[in-house]
């Protein structure tokens, strides 16, 4: 019983850390916000775009399918103040760079997601934007 | 004993990060340097209050009108306890259409304050709007040609307070993102008071008889002083440019983020 309040404690304290790196914006309801996904994958494109970053990946499945995966990511404005600049930023994530990704997965089912946190091929994390 | 001091530990840990986030935009320790309470310029940013009228989206809310019910019940906005995913919902600014006031006003981001001898001009980083709010004894039309997206506004001190009137809204925008209607014949009230060198109050009337049954007060919001190190991106100290251009939103975010989050594939 202790064990499962000290869980649920820390699955909270989760929540509210990938909240800190979400999208500001109205989008949050169309995402599953009571479960992640952790997506290990290949870069295709990165926009750095306002007022959404978008990052657009491919993920081999289980059954060797390759599938098409977009990210949304929190605002150049919001990036750059967490010291992700544009150059910084893409250099990153060139098309072809390896990327583990965690998302909130859209409620709809599709290959979408908002971006609560993401690892380079080091195991870096980058891109953490400032809360909203 | 040791299940107690995790949990405390966690929620220790939980508090830490949840203001961690919150801090940039929270009121600063407030200083003792002086101030002319005329004074509006600076580059301010919002940070007490919420981003709608209320201190809740559907709180406090005045009686609507049978046409006022009649548009909120038509209004579907992203945000809210009404949320639906945009990529069904109808917010015009999905579309980086206008936001007008006082939508834009609730948002969380730096906004310069450029006080002119004949008007003062609130600069928008968000979105890059620029408003004039006109001092020079102007009163705002009572029946304007053409309706704004931001208004007709004129603005006066009433001892400490600076008290903005504006009217001639297009009544396409919402008052805030939790869909509020107004229509066009909106007349708006924001009430400035600088309370010390960093911080600014402001609280907005809407009295919109075709809408509501009597006017709506804001909670106080507030605004607070940021440097040049706050808002200034790779040491360029200016505001940041945060268009929302449809060839970026519309043509790529919606497109291939947005509506497939929601469930609308577009082939």
């Amino acid at each position: 019983m202790k064990i499962k309040f000290v869980v649920g404690l820390s699955v909270i304290a989760g929540l509210i850390l990938s909240m800190s790196l979400a999208a500001h914006h109205g989008t949050n309801i169309s995402y599953d916000h009571s479960r992640t996904v952790e997506l290990k994958g290949t870069v295709t494109e990165f926009r750095y775009a306002n007022p959404h970053c978008q990052v657009y990946f491919d993920v081999k499945a289980d059954n060797g399918e390759i599938q098409h995966w977009a990210g949304e990511l929190t605002s150049p404005y919001n990036l750059a103040q967490g010291g992700w600049t544009r150059k910084r930023s893409e250099k990153e994530l060139q098309a072809g760079a390896e990327v583990t990704i965690t998302v909130w997965p859209s409620k709809a089912g599709t290959t979408t997601g908002v971006v609560t946190k993401m690892l380079n091929a080091k195991g870096e994390q980058i891109l953490l934007g400032r809360a909203e | 004993m040791r299940t107690r001091f995790l949990a405390i530990f966690i929620l220790a840990a939980m508090s830490v990060f949840a203001q961690t986030g919150r801090q940039a935009r929270q009121a600063k320790p407030k200083s003792n340097l002086p101030f002319d309470p005329h004074d509006l310029s600076g580059v301010w940013s919002r940070t007490g209050g919420d981003r709608g009228m209320s201190n809740r989206p559907g709180v406090n809310v005045p009686p609507m009108t049978p046409a006022g019910q009649k548009l909120f019940d038509a209004s579907k906005p992203g945000y809210g306890p009404r949320a639906v995913p945009p990529a069904t919902g109808n917010d015009i600014v999905g579309e980086c259409n206008p936001q007008g006031v006082p939508r834009l006003l609730f948002f969380p981001r730096p906004v310069e304050f450029i006080q002119l001898p004949n008007r003062l001009i609130q600069f928008f980083q968000w979105h890059r709007v620029l408003r004039e709010i006109w001092t020079d004894g102007r009163k705002v039309p009572t029946d304007p040609d053409t309706l704004r997206w931001f208004g007709y506004s004129s603005g006066k001190w009433e001892g400490d307070e600076f008290v903005v009137d504006s009217y001639g809204f297009d009544a396409r925008t919402w008052l805030d993102q939790y869909g509020y209607p107004h229509s066009d014949q909106m007349k708006l009230q924001e009430r400035y008071r600088r309370i010390d060198r960093d911080t600014i109050e402001m609280t907005i009337t809407v009295d919109d008889p075709k809408t509501y049954t009597k006017p709506w007060v804001s909670e106080k919001k507030t605004w607070t002083l940021l440097s040049p190190q706050e808002y200034s991106l790779d040491g360029w100290n200016a505001l940041a440019e945060e268009i929302c251009a449809p060839i970026d939103e519309v043509d790529n975010f919606d497109k291939r983020v947005r509506d497939p989050a929601g469930g609308v594939i577009h082939k």
